[in-house]
């Protein structure tokens, strides 16, 4: 399981100095600085030149930092974006193992000369074609910075398919499924977000619980929001409650006493708890314990803003 | 958008030279001639010349022609049955990209002996069995002559051994579909299919409910449908197509897309929805594919193609 907290990511356009100023204040765990489709084509040259200062500013309020560059502008993007202070680059429309490996090798040049400690920024592919997703597996596998592929569902792909968005069904179930079972193989995350009804509308709270809560219920703990109002219903139902970590510590209690008495299998209720319960405790905890550091250093970091304000 | 506009391809079984009135004028965007259809005595109901002659009077209607061959006899089928006038030859239960290959050839031979346009004979491959589904990908790469893969799904409930009269609440060939749509879009070819149950009980049904087939099996990713009756040709013509509402959206997004680019903006929320450059380019797009899909409908002899005028 990846235990780098990112329960809630949200994308801030560079060029847009009221989100870049306001975006440290949303609670998300994770901003990603956008160089890509939500800049137009005549301010990505200005937004390349934005970048280095506009880290330190979303970060203020505990967020990591990603950067989503540009498939036509890998480099000079790279060259723009790769400073201390982001732990991650995402890559679009990724659709070869051989694109992968070019940003792979250009990272660890940038690392060098920056002084960021090698190896250490990870490459997100975004699977956000058709071809990209039938290749997943060499993707998954072109580079050891990759601990997440996103996509398999979205904005980019159902473009790529010719296919109306919320029509109210499933409409990624394979688009979804090839990926998480490559990434499954490969060892890295690549799970796309579960199918929850909607409008369209991304900027209700009461959506951004139900994703929570799909989300949930398909083991995965990480999601993007599109619009403020989901952050705190993704961030908060994402975490694990008290209820559920009480929980999580009786099963390992009771499984820990049934392999001393040479059981392996027992009841608590009307929950059955073996191996597979045991273990998926000790992930919640483990879960768990991450959200509160994660939630701690938020709190410092925006306690500190603050009194700087 | 689609390479082709063909989202009603009627099905004519032809017992004599001269194709029936009532598919010349059906309005579908293509006719499939089926000349497997044997007479009681010796084998196909025409000879070579009369195939000749159907295929010439079809091409008074607007229809592209495709035949159907018999996996059996494909060679001798493709000596019988291409002729000036065809556009296209189905491939039954492909399930090697290697059939294909051969196919290709021999039309290529056929396009220089009777004078048809070299390259011009396209191929729609039919996945009927789990192996095709499994090779559909080096299927759908496995000559530029391909336009489609097509869902033969009578076909996949022989060969999966399912039962086609079970009436489930969901799809057993789901995820199948969706691996055929993703495959083909991949290969750049587009995919032709019905949702289910209309897709394998090929009922006539009443029109809301073949509508709401229809819809759904567009929003899968289907292009196009094979019609096994000519009520069904209107119905497709209309639902595999962005719909008026769609397209009014669509133009509203791209006004408001421009509005925000004379600003330097490249994201933004419409109603609640999010608006950014891929948003806008697929309005782009599906707004082109309503304009060809209604200068198709214009070529059509009467208003059976189903636009209302």
């Amino acid at each position: 399981m990846n235990l780098m907290v990112n329960r809630c990511m949200v994308f801030v356009p560079v060029n847009n100095p009221h989100f870049v100023e306001q975006a440290w204040t949303w609670g998300a765990d994770v901003i990603i600085l956008d160089l890509e489709d939500t800049v137009p084509m005549s301010e990505k040259e200005k937004a390349r030149n934005l970048v280095r200062g506009v880290i330190p500013k979303v970060a203020k309020g505990g967020a990591s930092v990603f950067v989503r560059i540009n498939k036509e502008f890998i480099e000079s993007d790279l060259r723009a974006a790769v400073w201390p202070g982001i732990s991650r680059i995402i890559f679009p429309k990724t659709e070869s193992a051989k694109e992968i490996q070019l940003i792979d090798t250009l990272l660890t040049e940038l690392e060098k000369e920056r002084g960021i400690p090698l190896g250490t920024i990870e490459i997100s592919p975004a699977l956000e074609t058709a071809l990209g997703v039938v290749n997943s597996y060499s993707i998954a596998t072109s580079s050891p910075r990759i601990k997440k592929v996103m996509g398999g569902i979205g904005y980019d792909l159902s473009a790529d398919l010719e296919i109306e968005m919320f029509a109210n069904f499933e409409q990624y179930a394979y688009t979804r499924a090839e990926p998480a079972l490559a990434g499954m193989v490969a060892g890295v995350e690549a799970t796309g977000a579960p199918y929850v009804p909607g409008t369209g509308r991304v900027d209700q709270s009461e959506q951004g619980k139900a994703r929570a809560q799909a989300l949930r219920n398909a083991h995965i703990y990480e999601a993007v929001a599109l619009h403020p109002e989901q952050i705190e219903p993704l961030v908060i139902g994402l975490t694990p409650t008290p209820t559920e970590v009480n929980w999580a510590k009786k099963v390992i209690d009771v499984y820990e006493k049934l392999e001393q008495d040479g059981e392996s299998m027992s009841q608590v209720g009307e929950q059955v708890v073996d191996i597979y319960e045991y273990r998926y405790a000790q992930e919640l905890l483990q879960w768990g314990d991450a959200c509160a550091a994660k939630d701690q250093y938020k709190m410092r970091a925006v306690a500190k803003a603050r009194s700087e304000h | 958008m689609p390479r082709f506009i063909r989202r009603s391809l009627l099905m004519v079984d032809m017992t004599t030279p001269s194709v029936p009135e009532w598919a010349l004028e059906a309005g579908s965007d293509v006719l499939i001639l089926n000349f497997e259809v044997v007479s009681s005595e010796n084998g196909r109901a025409l000879s070579q010349s009369q195939i000749l002659e159907s295929i010439s009077s079809a091409t008074q209607s607007t229809a592209e022609i495709f035949i159907r061959v018999r996996r059996e006899a494909i060679q001798a089928d493709l000596e019988a049955a291409v002729w000036p006038g065809l556009t296209g030859v189905i491939l039954p239960k492909v399930e090697y990209a290697q059939e294909v290959q051969e196919v290709s050839q021999h039309l290529a031979e056929l396009e220089e002996r009777r004078s048809l346009p070299e390259g011009s004979l396209q191929i729609d491959a039919e996945i009927g069995t789990a192996m095709g589904v499994w090779n559909s990908l080096e299927i759908g790469r496995a000559s530029n002559r391909l336009a489609a893969l097509t869902v033969g799904e009578t076909s996949l409930y022989h060969d999966l051994c399912l039962n086609p009269e079970a009436n489930l609440d969901q799809d057993p060939l789901d995820l199948i579909k969706f691996q055929i749509i993703t495959n083909a879009r991949a290969c750049g070819i587009q995919p032709q299919g019905m949702s289910y149950p209309l897709s394998i009980t090929l009922a006539e049904v009443e029109e809301a409910q073949l509508k709401q087939a229809v819809r759904r099996a567009r929003d899968m990713g289907f292009k196009g449908a094979i019609c096994p009756y000519v009520s069904w040709v209107k119905i497709c013509n209309e639902g595999f197509r962005p719909s008026e509402e769609e397209l009014t959206y669509y133009r509203k997004v791209r006004e408001a897309f421009a509005d925000g680019l004379r600003q330097g903006l490249a994201f933004f929320y419409l109603e609640g929805r999010m608006i950014d450059t891929p948003v806008d380019l697929r309005a782009k797009v599906f707004l082109e594919w309503g304009d060809r899909c209604a200068r198709r409908d214009a070529e059509k002899p009467r208003a059976i193609s189903g636009n209302a005028r």
